[in-house]
């Protein structure tokens, strides 16, 4: 008799186990598979609230409906502070340089704008000599709806705005820049700008101070262009 | 060819008829001008609480949340349908509570009729379905519109019980006076308002003597019949009757803050809030001079004129100057006169509480109406003319400036920009793995109606931790915290929530 039949059936054997060990992992595999559920997790909820205290913004401009109205000028006036020199009272903005408030760029891009640092802040243009001015215009971040607090435009001759000082603008009806308090509005920023009219006024330099906006407490600026002729 | 023939309404069914149109008028009114406005803040935060009450009951927060009528009856509404929680909820649908009050207040005016008499209370009933200050409340899901209907129902059942002192007009005035507390605590100046102008007016009364003539349609001949008792008989029903009414009005105010039994701990918990409410009478929040409901009222605005800030006080002189020999009108003037004046020393004030004085000066104002009516066509072009601009400015503060803050009615209103950062966030979240289940973390201190706005995404959380900031998450934070992200530095686009309150998304 044969008994070459052991190593077959010991293949099998081990055959049999294989395929019952296959079998446990599939089911155990399985099982766990069934066993998992999505983690959820418990998310901090909303806290409820009383009625909130309006934002009050002072001197809100009301919403112009239509085109802005055209602001006349003499004829062969020039922007005279583009590429000019800016100085601040923050001579290291968080964001930005200071050669880009007169670099003739004023897209709300970012990357375009000066971020100076918060609360009361200023710029100013160097014109190079006494100028005979028409329109102050300046651009704040404009990307997104805001209200620049306490705008006041101010020229004059001497760098240190100490004497001959002419204030052109002054929204800041609460005084909060100690330079009196302005009756002129408070507005949204958008990418028109804001023209001052200056009056035909003669200065070397214009200084524009804000005080935060309404998003944060940081000033910014896109560009300042000054309209306006030699002076005779 | 004969003549057409006329026809001619019996004087009860034409009463009959102006008082359906002012119904049907009213309803029409508050459902479409409410319509496309924007969830405010506390109407958000009533959602969740009623959210938390269907699931748990009403749990009652002293400081801010006022009482649970309106939200236990609207869980009673929403109770036989599947919504159980915000996602689920709807601006109009809630909306329907407050609007089917305010047609409510018009409706109940037909109570006053035999004291004011059918003229005025046609007048009345017109006028009140289109001041603007009602329209625009009526459609805001907030307490306001239940507590005038039942202060309008108050003031009959009240003005019943002292005319004819009744007990059961006593009991009445008590369930109403318990729903009022439980619906607002400042229905307890109200009251206090209300009760006193009553007393004084009945006290002056008993002291003249009675006036006797029958009802009619003529307003200025209308007068109360007080009753032909001793004065003495009589103080002791009063007093009695109001022993009655307050002790009505201390169980239904339990009842109802109990929910009714079911949660029995809770029935004494309006009593024990008494102190924070006093506090937040007298505190700084919404604090404002003692003339500033006079400037809601009637300032000229740039969202409109507000002819009924000037109309009603004419018409009410002239009302009151017409009716003053009938009691219930000077009670009704007394009335409005003594809400003014507690509200007006009140250093807290908010425009929706003007109601509570609007609806007797409105009452007294539709008396001036009715006998101007009568007196010549002339006056009654003008009267229609005046109700044209009511309506006019109606149109202008409930729809065209709705949520315009220069709108006195829109107090601290939420932007329309809202609908704009969900439909931003939709698209977002499609570009997303997880789709709709990206988690969003709101990154602020101030953010409502933010989670009104969000409700139907299901991952949201609310964090006051920049470093808790996820990295795979949806990102809305506040304007402070714009720099402070750990991992964001990228663009922050801007969303209004509120006037000169923004919420940004971080876009990486």
């Amino acid at each position: 008799m044969n008994t070459s039949l052991r190593p077959p059936a010991a293949f099998c054997l081990r055959l049999v186990a294989a395929a019952l060990a296959a079998a446990c992992f599939a089911t155990a595999g399985s099982a766990q598979a069934q066993d998992k559920v999505p983690l959820k997790l418990t998310l901090p909820k909303p806290l409820f609230v009383g009625t909130p205290v309006p934002v009050k913004l002072s001197n809100l401009e009301p919403v112009r409906a239509g085109r802005r109205p055209d602001f006349l000028v003499p004829q062969g006036v020039t922007n005279l502070a583009l590429n000019k020199t800016v100085t601040s009272s923050d001579m290291e903005p968080v964001v930005g340089d200071l050669a880009q408030v007169t670099d003739g760029e004023k897209a709300g891009d970012e990357g375009n704008f000066v971020e100076l640092g918060r609360g009361k802040q200023w710029v100013q243009v160097d014109l190079e000599k006494p100028v005979q001015l028409y329109a102050v215009v300046v651009w704040h971040y404009h990307s997104q709806a805001r209200v620049y607090k306490a705008v006041v435009v101010q020229l004059s001759d001497d760098p240190d705005f100490i004497q001959g000082v002419e204030t052109i603008y002054n929204s800041d009806d609460r005084n909060a820049l100690g330079l009196g308090a302005g009756k002129d509005y408070t507005y949204v920023e958008t990418n028109e700008g804001r023209i001052i009219d200056a009056k035909g006024h003669k200065a070397r330099y214009v200084r524009l101070y804000s005080n935060g906006n309404t998003t944060s407490d940081m000033n910014h600026y896109i560009e300042v262009e000054a309209w306006g002729t030699p002076a005779e | 060819m004969g003549h057409a023939g006329r026809v001619v309404l019996r004087p009860r069914f034409r009463f009959c008829v102006v008082a359906l149109l002012a119904v049907l008028g009213a309803l029409l009114l508050r459902v479409t001008l409410a319509q496309g406005r924007p969830f405010h803040t506390d109407e958000a935060v009533n959602a969740f609480i009623v959210e938390e009450t269907l699931a748990e009951g009403f749990h009652y927060r002293a400081h801010d949340h006022h009482g649970p009528t309106l939200f236990l009856l609207t869980a009673a509404m929403l109770g036989p349908t599947p919504t159980r929680n915000v996602a689920e909820m709807d601006a109009g649908t809630l909306r329907l509570i407050p609007e089917t009050c305010g047609v409510l207040v018009v409706a109940s005016l037909y109570f006053f009729f035999p004291y004011i008499g059918k003229a005025a209370t046609l007048a009345a009933m017109v006028m009140l379905a289109v001041l603007a200050p009602f329209v625009y409340y009526s459609g805001s899901f907030i307490h306001e519109s239940l507590l005038i209907l039942l202060l309008s129902l108050y003031l009959a059942a009240f003005w019943r019980f002292l005319e004819r002192g009744r007990m059961s007009s006593a009991v009445a005035a008590g369930v109403l006076a318990g729903l009022m507390l439980a619906t607002k605590e400042t229905a307890a100046l109200i009251l206090a308002a209300v009760s006193l102008a009553g007393l004084l007016t009945c006290g002056a009364d008993a002291r003249k003597g009675s006036a006797a003539e029958g009802g009619s349609d003529d307003p200025a001949g209308d007068a109360d019949e007080l009753p032909r008792v001793k004065t003495v008989g009589r103080g002791v029903r009063l007093v009695l009757g109001g022993a009655l009414a307050v002790g009505v009005a201390f169980a239904t105010v339990l009842l109802v803050f109990s929910s009714f039994g079911r949660h029995p701990e809770r029935a004494f918990d309006l009593f024990s809030a008494i102190g924070a409410q006093v506090g937040r009478g007298l505190g700084a929040e919404h604090a404002y001079p003692w003339f500033t409901y006079a400037r809601w009222f009637s300032w000229p605005g740039a969202a409109g004129l507000p002819w009924s800030g000037w109309v009603l006080p004419a018409l009410g002189l002239a009302g009151l100057a017409a009716g003053w020999r009938q009691p219930f009108v000077r009670f009704l003037a007394l009335s409005g006169a003594l809400v003014f004046c507690v509200f007006s020393a009140l250093p807290y004030k908010t425009p929706w509480l003007m109601l509570a004085w609007e609806l007797p000066l409105a009452l007294v104002a539709a008396v001036g109406v009715a006998h101007g009516w009568k007196q010549g066509r002339l006056v009654q072009i003008g009267l229609c003319g005046v109700f044209l601009l009511l309506g006019f400015e109606t149109f202008q503060r409930c729809h065209r400036f709705a949520v315009d803050p220069r709108n006195s009615l829109a107090y601290s209103p939420s932007s329309p920009d809202l609908a704009r950062l969900e439909h931003d966030l939709d698209a977002l979240m499609t570009s997303r793995p997880e789709g709709r289940e990206t988690l969003v973390q709101v990154i602020a201190t101030d953010y409502w109606p933010l989670p009104w706005t969000l409700r139907k995404f299901p991952h949201v959380g609310y964090w006051t931790d920049t470093a808790e900031v996820q990295p795979e998450a949806v990102v809305l934070c506040s304007a402070e915290n714009i720099g402070r992200l750990p991992g964001r530095e990228g663009k922050f686009e801007a969303y209004e929530l509120r006037p000169g309150v923004n919420i940004f998304l971080a876009r990486k």
